[in-house]
């Protein structure tokens, strides 16, 4: 599974860099000490920077939140003409067929990496146990979906998942 | 002089004096200057140091090199100090010199100062790279999309209309889309955007829900042109253009082979009995057993040899029935035909059922209420007529016509309520609807009963009628101003020729009843 994870990291390189260029950003906004800015690396940190464990549940949650926020948005924006052009329309032009792909790639690629590191899942998902009654109703959605998707994340099912919808896009 | 030149030369005069002053003292006492000189000349050595710096720091900031040079030398001792009694699990991971930081945590890896430096690492590389080449092309996706967007909405528009089977509100939102592509283009000064190949096949099954595949024949030629007519997901449309080119392969053979014969029984001023066409009827139906021949399209060349003769009424429908019994695809070149054959053979049943039939397959289909309400009229059910005409008018409303205030309402409804309303004598309810039918557009039909109603109704009770050789016509008051004053004239302004049987209306010879009651149904 770490291989699978290290070949989507690899294969999606530029969402991974951007992914771990909001983690930095976040970390340097949260004043967050950055242990290693090294984002291509082997095991589960692959795609993702080390940095300290955030003191708070609120910092935990939304650092998790905003980078994968932040990737989502990215895929939705380069998803959208994608979609519409290859997608909904099947477009017959050359141009708009290439930079259809390439959106294709990019938002696919964004969708890949859009969840947190297991790491800082398991620390925001600590942190959340701890939230208030009230808060956690409120936050459950978000923090259910980005500590299981930073699981299936690890383990490649978001790569696969992504690769086999744009392949059904392009070839159906 | 400089005062430490004068310091200098001051302590070197001391050091004098006090060796001469020396050799009169006693051994302890010599010791004791030895050692204060001793003191002493350490003290000079430092004051020469202390000098050297204070040489230098004039040019700076004295107070600032001295505490540096303090604080270097602190730090080196501490170093010195630490690195003797710091124990080595105590140590930094990262500097290797410090101690760990273990107020918040006592496992903490990192020294106070590593931790200080880490928060302001510098940004990685590749991700600012990244980021800025996503931020640039994220604007000329947006761009892209918004485009892309602006010419889904009324695709997608369109979609729901196909759920609905209102095809012709669908075909109208799909047409949209191609406009606003068009003018994309137009702007762009190229062929950079398209509606997509999708878009045309939506527009062929439009059209073939319809029943008027013919018209797609556009789309039909752009999928072919881009090539993916082949492919699994165009499976309808290619289905679609198989039978659309052999129907039209069929109809350009035979139109080729029958037209001379077909124009010969046109052309004859009594119509041929349907026994003269029998030749023509027997071969054309040996050609239904050759597959390179679309057998409905055969079969429509029969009915056309049926209605140019006489007494080929049955013969006629049986033949359109037949058509009809190949699907929808063949609506265009049998519905109406039909509809008008049991009209005039008095079966208003069946003629209102193939109406309905159609109506069902395609609910915006709005010009089959003009069979509707003609055979109404027919049977003398006026209101019944009317109140269809009403239908009508709901549906027009619920159609999309991608014009703000334009009405989807076909002009054959409010004509043919402007003939009920004239055979009920309802004069100004007749000019009113004929007005209004004109508006919606026009044709041979509507304005032979413009003329018609408008003469009845309008100039003949109130203003002056000149003979001109032909009966004179004022239809509308902006076409009197323009001395367009003649039936012929008006006529001919809109490339008319008016009806024998609106004629004969005109001249006293019929009765409206006469025509559009007890006449045959196609008056003109």
């Amino acid at each position: 599974m770490r291989i699978l994870n290290m070949i989507a990291k690899i294969l999606t390189f530029p969402a991974a860099f951007l992914k771990g260029f909001w983690e930095q950003l976040l970390c340097k906004m949260m004043g967050c000490p950055v242990e290693s800015k090294k984002i291509f690396q082997s095991g589960e940190m692959a795609g993702h920077i080390e940095h300290e464990p955030f003191p708070t549940a609120a910092k935990s949650f939304w650092f998790c939140f905003v980078t994968g926020f932040m990737m989502f948005l990215t895929g939705f924006v380069f998803a959208v003409p994608a979609v519409i052009n290859l997608f909904y329309f099947d477009t017959a032009s050359t141009i708009l067929r290439f930079f259809g792909i390439f959106y294709l790639y990019v938002a696919l690629g964004a969708f890949t990496n859009m969840f947190p590191s297991v790491e800082d899942a398991l620390m925001m998902w600590e942190k959340y146990k701890g939230m208030k009654k009230g808060a956690k109703v409120i936050f459950a959605p978000a923090a259910a979906i980005m500590y299981i998707g930073s699981f299936a994340e690890t383990r490649g099912v978001t790569f696969v998942t992504n690769c086999l919808l744009g392949a059904a896009m392009l070839l159906l | 002089m400089d005062e430490n030149k004068e310091k200098e030369l001051a302590s070197e005069e001391v050091v004098e004096e006090t060796a001469e002053k020396a050799e009169k003292l006693t051994s302890e006492e010599k010791e004791e200057v030895e050692e204060i000189l001793e003191k002493y000349k350490n003290t000079d050595e430092e004051a020469q140091i202390v000098t050297d710096w204070d040489g230098l720091a004039q040019v700076g900031d004295t107070d600032a090199v001295f505490e540096e040079d303090e604080a270097e030398t602190d730090e080196e001792e501490s170093d010195e100090t630490e690195e003797e009694e710091i124990p080595e699990e105590n140590l930094c991971e990262r500097c290797g010199k410090r101690e760990r930081f273990t107020e918040l945590d006592e496992d903490y890896p990192y020294c106070k100062v590593c931790r200080e430096s880490m928060k302001k690492t510098r940004m990685n590389a590749w991700g600012v790279i990244t980021f800025i080449l996503t931020f640039i092309s994220s604007i000329l996706c947006i761009v892209f999309g918004v485009f892309a967007v602006v010419t889904a909405v009324p695709v997608f528009k369109g979609d729901r209309y196909m759920a609905e089977n209102k095809f012709v509100s669908a075909i109208t939102s799909y047409e949209e889309a191609l406009s606003s592509i068009e003018s994309l283009n137009s702007q762009a000064g190229g062929t950079l955007f398209d509606a997509g190949n999708k878009t045309y096949q939506k527009l062929i099954k439009a059209y073939a829900g319809m029943g008027s595949v013919t018209y797609a024949r556009d789309y039909f030629s752009a999928l072919e042109n881009a090539g993916v007519l082949e492919q699994l997901k165009y499976k309808a449309a290619n289905e679609y253009n198989e039978s659309y080119n052999k129907m039209m392969d069929t109809y350009g053979e035979l139109q080729t082979a029958y037209s001379n014969a077909l124009n010969e029984f046109f052309g004859k001023k009594e119509k041929a009995d349907v026994s003269e066409a029998e030749k023509y009827l027997t071969e054309l139906e040996e050609l239904k057993k050759n597959e390179k021949y679309d057998p409905y399209m055969v079969a429509y060349f029969q009915y056309l040899f049926c209605s140019v003769t006489d007494n080929s009424l049955y013969e006629s429908i049986k033949y359109l029935e037949e058509i009809k019994s190949g699907g929808r695809t063949y609506e265009f070149i049998y519905a109406i035909e039909l509809c008008m054959n049991y009209l005039e053979k008095g079966d208003y049943e069946k003629a209102e059922k193939t109406c309905y039939e159609s109506l069902e397959a395609s609910p915006e289909n709005i010009g089959v209420y003009q069979y509707l309400m003609i055979s109404k009229r027919r049977q003398g059910d006026f209101e019944g007529a009317l109140k269809l005409g009403e239908e009508a008018r709901k549906l027009a409303e619920t159609m999309y016509t991608g014009q703000e205030g334009y009405s989807a309402l076909h002009y054959a409804v409010p004509m043919e309520e402007a003939i009920v309303y004239a055979l009920q004598g309802e004069k100004e309810k007749a000019i009113e609807a004929i007005d209004e039918s004109f508006e919606q557009g026009n044709d041979n039909s509507n304005l032979n009963i413009s003329i018609l109603l408008h003469y009845l109704f309008h100039v003949k009770g109130t203003e002056p009628v000149e003979e001109e050789g032909e009966k004179i016509y004022d239809n509308v008051d902006e076409m009197y101003d323009q001395g367009v004053a003649t039936i012929a004239a008006y006529g001919s302004y809109y490339g008319l020729s008016i009806s024998d049987n609106v004629q004969a209306i005109m001249d006293g010879k019929k009765t409206l009843e006469d025509v559009f009651m007890n006449g045959e149904v196609d008056w003109q």
